[in-house]
């Protein structure tokens, strides 16, 4: 099966955020949600700090005649374990550069339609842990990626 | 209405093809097929009827003479790089007698197909705003409209385009040759005063049509809104003095566009203050020519990789171009 523009994008959003430094050397698991026998996605202390990418949200509406404009909606999250707050700040600090940095050159995807990326949202929650006696901290950040498209 | 024959915006199209002699189409035309958001072409024909007040049938009108028509209206777009060229041909380009080239228009409707002869640019503004992205404001007036039947909507090809128009954010801006930041908005005017001449009987066509459409002087403006950082402007209109613009747009795929207003005075600047927001200044700028004759002076390189919209400017010239700069597009 051929990969979609979004797929594309995403997965060209993971290629950055693995490529940092900062999360190269703090991120134990990369939860990909790529093909191969299902995995388990399960945020334990054994498998923090854990950064995930997942499709969130998808809309399209005409910008001209025969140009589409899609926002394409992508949900970054993390988890680090312990009621410390700074891990999980480290890592969102450095999701967000690397999106700034992905925003300033497209993705290097402008011929494909991409013109910028915007930072929506980023929450934080602590959450209760059923194999640890402290908390964990999940950040979830939301990323739109920006498409212009020739309308189908 | 169920079974009625409708379209959308979406099912229209536009193709702009320059003229060797007015309102008559290229022999060979080189189409721009351009895209233009809802409502964006109101180039069209309108009927104003001669009425006399005969009172021949009392109080009912009898007689109203359809004897000419008049085509004019606005073409908005976004400055697609692919386009931008032929567009601010189309605005600020003029020949050795001062003159806009013409230009047959299609536009594709499915029920209407219609071609638009001899049309010329009365205005282009190149604005950019809210939204980011840099618009480009067509006042056109053409010659005639005509029935374009053959037209089909597979005619526009669109395939090998950059959908991604020049925006703000890929911009910078000098003042003086001071690169500024905080410019929200700003739009340069171009106004050609053109000269619609007389409605002549042309032969094949059933009413009297434009014999010509001559360009007259030329005026530029500039609005801009910015933070009220400095007496900048108000020295300018306390003194007289004159202030420098140039706006180099480095497009992500490597396009650039490049204006220059290399001699603007200042004739007012309302500003802006209010509870919620810094004061912000909104300067009125008139362009000059200066002593090379050039009152605007622009640049559109289809870089990295294609060279195919060489005409640069010959000031200023771009660092990043792949194409030699060739000739000046501007004129006294």
């Amino acid at each position: 099966m051929s990969e979609s523009f979004l797929t594309t994008a995403r997965l060209a959003l993971l290629a950055r955020l693995q490529a940092d430094e900062t999360l190269a050397a703090n991120v134990r698991t990369w939860f990909d949600w790529g093909p191969g026998l299902k995995k388990r996605f399960n945020i334990e202390p054994a498998t923090c700090p854990l950064v995930t990418v997942v499709p969130a949200e998808l809309s399209s509406d005409l910008a001209a005649n025969v140009v589409s404009a899609i926002p394409q909606d992508i949900e970054i999250g993390i988890a680090t374990a312990g009621q410390d707050a700074a891990p999980s700040e480290l890592l969102a600090a450095a999701v967000l550069d690397v999106v700034a940095a992905a925003n300033a050159d497209c993705l290097a995807m402008s011929g494909d339609g991409v013109h910028g990326l915007d930072v929506l949202r980023v929450d934080w929650q602590a959450a209760e842990s059923t194999k640890a006696a402290n908390y964990r901290w999940e950040v979830s950040i939301t990323i739109r990626i920006n498409w212009r498209r020739l309308a189908a | 209405m169920p079974g009625a024959t409708v379209h959308h915006s979406y099912d229209r199209h536009v193709r702009i093809a320059a003229e060797t002699a007015f309102g008559v189409v290229h022999a060979d035309p080189s189409w721009s097929d351009v895209p233009f958001p809802a409502g964006g072409f109101g180039l069209k024909a309108t009927s104003p009827r001669f009425m006399p007040p005969t009172n021949v049938a009392g109080y009912r009108r009898r007689v109203g003479v359809h004897h000419q028509q008049v085509v004019e209206g606005s073409f908005n777009t976004l400055a697609w790089p692919d386009h931008l060229f032929a567009l601010l041909t189309m605005g600020l380009t003029r020949d050795g007698n001062g003159d806009l080239s013409s230009y047959t228009i299609d536009h594709f409707t499915p029920v209407d197909p219609r071609r638009y002869l001899g049309a010329v640019a009365e205005n282009l503004t190149l604005r950019v705003g809210g939204d980011g992205e840099l618009a480009v404001e067509l006042g056109l007036r053409a010659k005639v409209e005509e029935e374009a039947n053959t037209l089909i909507a597979g005619d526009f090809d669109y395939s090998s385009m950059n959908l991604i128009p020049f925006m703000l954010r890929d911009a910078r801006l000098e003042i003086n040759s001071e690169h500024v930041t905080d410019v929200e908005e700003f739009s340069i005017s171009v106004a050609n005063n053109v000269a619609q001449g007389p409605m002549v009987r042309t032969s094949g066509i059933t009413q009297g049509t434009v014999a010509y459409l001559a360009a007259g002087r030329r005026e530029i403006t500039l609005d801009l809104t910015k933070l009220s950082d400095s007496d900048r402007f108000e020295e300018a209109i306390r003194d007289g003095n004159e202030l420098t613009f140039e706006a180099v747009f480095e497009h992500p795929s490597g396009h650039r566009l490049e204006l220059q207003l290399p001699l603007l005075v200042v004739e007012g600047s309302d500003e802006s203050d209010s509870d919620t927001e810094p004061v912000k200044a909104n300067p009125k700028m008139v362009a000059l020519s200066n002593s090379d004759d050039d009152d605007i002076i622009w640049a559109v390189d289809l870089g990295p990789t294609t060279t195919t919209l060489a005409p640069l400017t010959t000031t200023a010239a771009p660092t990043t171009t792949t194409a030699a700069p060739t000739t000046t597009t501007t004129e006294a």
